[in-house]
């Protein structure tokens, strides 16, 4: 049978980063005009006294907690020299300050982001956090702070390096989310579909959604090797979890059957006069081969 | 016939590989109904790329290679000696189920030699199709070829269960298709090619009035045709496919070039090489006139028949426009941007949406992903000219060619005849450049 060895993540409530992401889809994605508040100009001078401290944030990865860093770098007038997830902590000389996921306090700094720059920022910044771009959270804070600023146009300022920088890493993450759509391969153990992935970001949050509609009444699992998470889907329900060791058991023969179809299929259907492997490698890069049932 | 379906799958698709189109894309559908399996996504999905670097994106076979044409330039002619076979239709149907299932595919590309008639045939077609969609449940993406000749009714019925359907008009003009196919005629590729067209436009019409009315073709309709097998031209290609755009509102129009099937008297040899380059062209041409606002008549025309092989047609039309040039980033209207070589329709938009806020320069140009190496001989940003700018011939042909074209065209010229090669594409042109 399926050996399986779950833990659910500690500071991460499974289901609400699908549903988040499932709402997120119905919304337009039109800027929406946020008014121009009088006091802002006050409180947007006082940014500029914000000084560089020699401190290191730690918190949980979560999108919330990166919030609580965002809110304690505002409310103690610093940027830290780093912001470092748990999960990616290395020991150093710097002093560490850790800082506890409370969502009330992330609870704010959404309702201000949403309110002084624009919804689209915030699902912006939290496509960000997926990305595997180094030192993503200084940048995203950095974003902030020009946002508050420059209030929802700074979606448009492609010019700026800030915004650049970060609209290539989320490009990144949608581009390989969308590769793995097509690029995934699931092995069929009894009335399961498993899959296992390597990608470079976090694209559980937006391949698993597109494999629960394409697969309304199957049972599915999908593992993330990179980020050792797990995503299963069961009677309508998708749920992410953290995984160690799984163990994924032999095929039988009606799965080799097929795949063994599959793998004749690709090569019957290349034109030999047409030979061009370099076009073939741009198009589908080697390291997504090796999960590849036609290339293996 | 007792093969086994290993044997069947290799020779169906092998015979189907001639047929490009493989896209998956232009609806939009999921369903969570009970029991029900597969889904659409606009944009289309790629799931993998054979080794002539084509994408597999649909399950592409044959419903059988038999077929009682001859049709010379077919590798599944009558004529031809090779092993036919025929799906059932149970059998492809829990094929592409299973294919489905594992992500292996987008859904099904149906085509087929005509057995017995065309009627017969596309009973067959509409039967497989049936079992996917209402006994499996089937909402993933099908392709269905439609078989010339066969009545409407039959037509009908496929268009109902497929997303795409095509007719291949098979040769770029009458002539040759008389030529090489003497069993099909003009009528009997544009009457079913009209009858698509006519039925979409009708059920558009009646899904304005009830929601719920069955979807005819809802991905639209396509063809292709064989390029270099024959002796048109790149202009007459292009013209018939913008006609047929026009004409048919087709989705796509799809080249396929041509490779040696049959040592027939009337085609090219058996070691004649496939025109890809040509065919790759003619793609980037038809790309310029759905995405560019190109015409046909700007891109080629009597007095230039055919592609300039060494030099893409967006960067050729540029290099003969001298007097649209340059263009000024800041002001410049959407189109206008579309005809910069070097910027693309994504980064067309994004200039329009930066430059809202701030005044941009070449630096800034670079971060929103416009090529500057070839766009900077055609732009000012704020009236000024990209630093360091060198308007040498060989420096502009070095920056409009891609490293291929470069090699192919020192190859191609000693060095006297690279001065007449340059008034061809009249890069001096350039040198009047005023910023």
């Amino acid at each position: 049978m399926y050996k399986l060895q779950l833990c659910c993540h500690s500071g991460l409530d499974p289901e609400s980063i699908f549903i988040e992401y499932l709402s997120f889809t119905n919304i337009s994605l039109t800027t929406t005009w946020i008014p121009f508040f009088n006091g802002m100009t006050k409180r947007l001078n006082n940014m500029n006294n914000f000084t560089k401290q020699n401190i290191i944030y730690g918190y949980d990865g979560t999108f919330d907690g990166f919030l609580c860093c965002a809110f304690e770098s505002f409310s103690r007038k610093e940027i830290p020299t780093d912001i470092v997830s748990e999960k990616d902590f290395q020991p150093s000389l710097l002093e560490q300050f850790n800082i506890a996921t409370d969502l009330e306090k992330s609870g704010r700094v959404k309702k201000s982001i949403r309110e002084k720059i624009s919804s689209d920022a915030l699902f912006f910044l939290r496509d960000a956090l997926f990305t595997n771009l180094t030192e993503k959270e200084l940048y995203m804070l950095e974003f902030i702070r020009l946002g508050y600023k420059t209030g929802s146009k700074i979606m448009s300022m492609l010019s700026n390096d800030i915004v650049s920088k970060l609209t290539k890493a989320v490009r990144f993450l949608y581009n390989e989310s969308h590769r793995y759509k097509g690029f995934i391969r699931f092995s069929e153990y009894g009335e399961l579909l498993v899959s296992s992935i390597k990608p470079k970001n976090f694209v559980l949050p937006y391949v698993a959604p597109h494999f629960s509609q394409r697969l309304p009444n199957e049972k599915f699992i999908i593992i993330d090797e990179t980020n050792k998470a797990v995503c299963i889907y069961e009677k309508g329900k998708l749920s992410l979890f953290d995984a160690k060791d799984i163990a994924i058991p032999k095929t039988d023969e009606k799965e080799v059957f097929y795949r063994n179809l599959w793998k004749d299929f690709c090569e019957s259907i290349a034109i030999k006069e047409r030979f061009n492997p370099k076009c073939q490698n741009t198009l589908l890069p080697k390291r997504y081969r090796d999960r590849m049932t036609e290339f293996q | 016939m007792g093969m086994d379906i290993f044997e069947k799958l290799s020779i169906l698709a092998a015979s189907a590989k001639y047929d490009v189109a493989c896209t998956s894309s232009g609806t939009d559908q999921s369903s969570t109904e009970k029991g029900s399996i597969g889904s659409k996504v606009a944009c289309g999905i790629c799931h993998s790329f054979a080794a002539d670097g084509r994408c597999i994106s649909l399950l592409k076979v044959l419903m059988t290679n038999i077929c009682v044409y001859d049709c010379k330039y077919c590798f599944n002619r009558k004529s031809n000696d090779i092993k036919r076979t025929i799906f059932l239709p149970e059998e492809l149907a829990d094929l592409t189920i299973q294919f489905y299932k594992r992500n292996y595919i987008e859904g099904l590309f149906l085509s087929s030699g005509v057995i017995k008639n065309p009627d017969y045939t596309c009973e067959l077609m509409i039967k497989t199709l049936s079992i996917l969609r209402y006994a499996h449940r089937f909402n993933g993406y099908i392709h269905a070829k439609a078989i010339p000749g066969a009545d409407g009714k039959l037509l009908r019925q496929l268009g109902l269960l497929a997303d795409r359907m095509s007719v291949n008009i098979e040769m770029p003009s009458q002539n040759s298709l008389q030529l090489l196919a003497p069993d099909k005629s003009k009528e009997s590729i544009f009457t079913p090619m009209n009858f698509i067209k006519e039925s979409i436009s009708e059920n558009t019409r009646e899904l304005t009035i009830y929601k719920k009315a069955p979807k005819f073709v809802p991905a639209g309709q396509s063809t292709q045709m064989i390029i270099g097998a024959t002796p048109e031209t790149d202009n007459q290609i292009l013209r018939l496919s913008e006609n047929l755009y026009k004409k048919y509102k087709l989705k796509r129009v799809f080249f396929s070039a041509y490779a040696p099937v049959s040592n027939d008297k009337l085609l090219p040899s058996t070691d004649f090489k496939p025109p890809l380059l040509r065919e790759h062209r003619l793609y980037q041409a038809d790309w310029l006139m759905r995405y560019y606002n190109f015409r046909a008549d700007e891109i080629l025309d009597e007095k230039t028949p055919n592609f300039n092989p060494f030099i893409d047609p967006k960067c050729n039309w540029a290099v003969n426009h001298p007097e649209f040039f340059p263009v000024e980033i800041n002001k410049a209207s959407k189109e206008e941007l579309l005809r910069v070589p070097g910027i693309g329709v994504r980064s067309a938009l994004k200039i329009i949406a930066a430059r809202r806020y701030s005044s941009l320069d070449f630096e800034a140009l670079k971060k929103l992903g416009v090529v500057l190496k070839r766009a900077r001989y055609f732009i000012l940003c704020g009236g000024r000219k990209s630093e360091g700018l060198i308007i040498k011939n060989d420096e502009i042909l070095k920056a409009l060619m891609s490293k291929q074209e470069l090699a192919m065209y020192k190859d191609h010229f000693l060095p006297s005849q690279l001065e007449l090669f340059r008034e061809n594409v009249q890069t001096p042109a350039l040198l009047s450049f005023r910023a």
